[in-house]
């Protein structure tokens, strides 16, 4: 039993502690927009933010998150910021297939919420984590910096 | 059946430890052994412990705690810029906020990121065990009486790395610091080869040379041998002796080809870094 706070909600997982969080946050909790691309940290599909920081959760063991605050795409949705990124994603044609698009969020917000006026190089950067395989990038990279530019005070 | 621990101080890690014994594995950031789906009978998962995430400067010596993500590290100015270089070629941010410096000490992967530079640097990793007074007794080990090989280290059955330490003599006042990683791609490639070097140079006269590399053996490739050899050279001395030197260092490094690159690459990738390091 693992005890964290799960999208502003305190929640106890039945799971055995070294359980992959994907798992956990998949399975038990039902929240799917949270994907399994590679299962080894290298494609940012799984993106979640720990205490406001960008995390895979397909190489979190779900004790790693005992009594800290975990965030998926469900628990951003509702949200001023959530809005104007899915806005601009959208202007900017940065979705595809869309298997990306919730990791891309999740980390465009990591970058915004430390960094609210980022340059492209830290853009990039932000998002090195996480491949898409059907843009080419520069739409997502696009989005985030309109989403940056039409966010003042949000962030 | 695995038991997960999740202490709440570091002697009780220990305490865990010392019964368990090499049944138990520690876990930090678990972004090495989660993709490669180990477990161990007992798992002692570390990341409650607050006491293992501080870096402090006492004295002549930088310690960095077990517990220090690399992002953690990153951020903090008290951490060699060198090393703090390196460590941002590591994997992408969410690895990064997730993984430790010890973790990859611990991990001794031969294309481990940070460890040529923390041979160049001098560390030393500190493992500690409980006595049974109860004390906390530290064992200090330089890095490379620590990883022996490919994925092993001396690490004892009942210890744990508790820090890493870096004397701060070993990157004040360098004339010429550099880490350099070659992967297939910027972010989220496990390196090809790596290379850091550390020089200092007074009145045209090289003091003290450190250079290491990475993932073109079983662990990292450092001669303190070789490197006495430089010391003491004048520019222009290097400048001629440069061909020697390089002939010397292809003969310790001994690559392999696998999925990542070939040895011949990989070799004559560490010596053209070697040749443009000591072009000074």
């Amino acid at each position: 039993m693992v005890e964290f706070t799960l999208n502003g909600k305190n929640v106890t997982s039945q799971q055995p502690p070294h359980t992959r969080l994907l798992d956990v946050l998949r399975e038990e909790f039902g929240l799917r927009a949270t994907k399994e691309g590679c299962g080894e940290g290298e494609c940012g599909a799984c993106s979640v933010l720990v205490e406001g920081m960008l995390w895979n959760s397909c190489v979190t063991p779900l004790a790693n998150v005992r009594r800290k605050s975990v965030t998926t795409l469900e628990g951003f949705r509702d949200t001023e910021r959530y809005r104007l990124l899915e806005q601009c994603f959208s202007e900017a044609g940065a979705v595809q297939c869309g298997f990306c698009t919730p990791g891309m969020i999740m980390a465009a917000e990591a970058l915004l919420s430390h960094n609210p006026w980022p340059l492209e190089a830290e853009i990039r950067e932000a998002i090195s984590g996480n491949l898409c395989r059907c843009t080419g990038y520069n739409m997502i990279v696009d989005a985030v910096r309109r989403a940056a530019a039409k966010g003042a005070g949000l962030w | 059946m695995v038991t997960a621990c999740m202490p709440a101080s570091v002697a009780e890690a220990l305490y865990m430890k010392k019964k368990a014994g090499e049944r138990a594995m520690f876990v930090a950031g678990g972004t090495d052994i989660m993709p490669a789906r180990q477990t161990a009978p007992v798992m002692i998962y570390l990341q409650g412990l607050h006491d293992l995430s501080r870096v402090s400067r006492s004295g002549t010596v930088l310690s960095i705690g077990a517990g220090c993500s690399y992002t953690q590290l990153i951020h903090d100015e008290l951490i060699p810029l060198v090393l703090r270089e390196a460590m941002q070629s590591i994997a992408a941010p969410a690895i990064r906020n997730a993984g430790t410096l010890a973790g990859n000490v611990c991990r001794a992967s031969p294309a481990g990121d940070t460890l040529p530079v923390l041979h160049v640097l001098e560390a030393v990793v500190v493992a500690g065990h409980l006595a049974d007074s109860g004390a906390i007794v530290e064992r200090r080990l330089a890095i490379e009486k620590f990883i022996l090989g490919n994925r092993r280290t001396a690490l004892r059955p009942e210890e744990m790395v508790l820090a890493v330490e870096i004397p701060c003599s070993s990157y004040e006042n360098l004339t010429k610091m550099q880490s350099c990683k070659v992967g297939g791609r910027k972010a989220q490639a496990i390196a090809k080869l790596s290379f850091a070097g550390i020089c200092r140079v007074k009145a045209d006269v090289l003091q003290d040379v450190r250079l290491a590399f990475g993932a073109v053996g079983p662990a990292v490739v450092r001669s303190r041998e070789l490197e006495k050899k430089i010391q003491g050279l004048t520019l222009t001395e290097l400048a001629d002796k440069k061909n020697d030197i390089l002939n010397e260092y292809a003969a310790l490094l001994q690559p392999l080809d696998d999925q990542r690159s070939t040895a011949a690459y990989r070799r004559q990738v560490c010596l053209s870094l070697l040749e443009d390091y000591l072009t000074l």
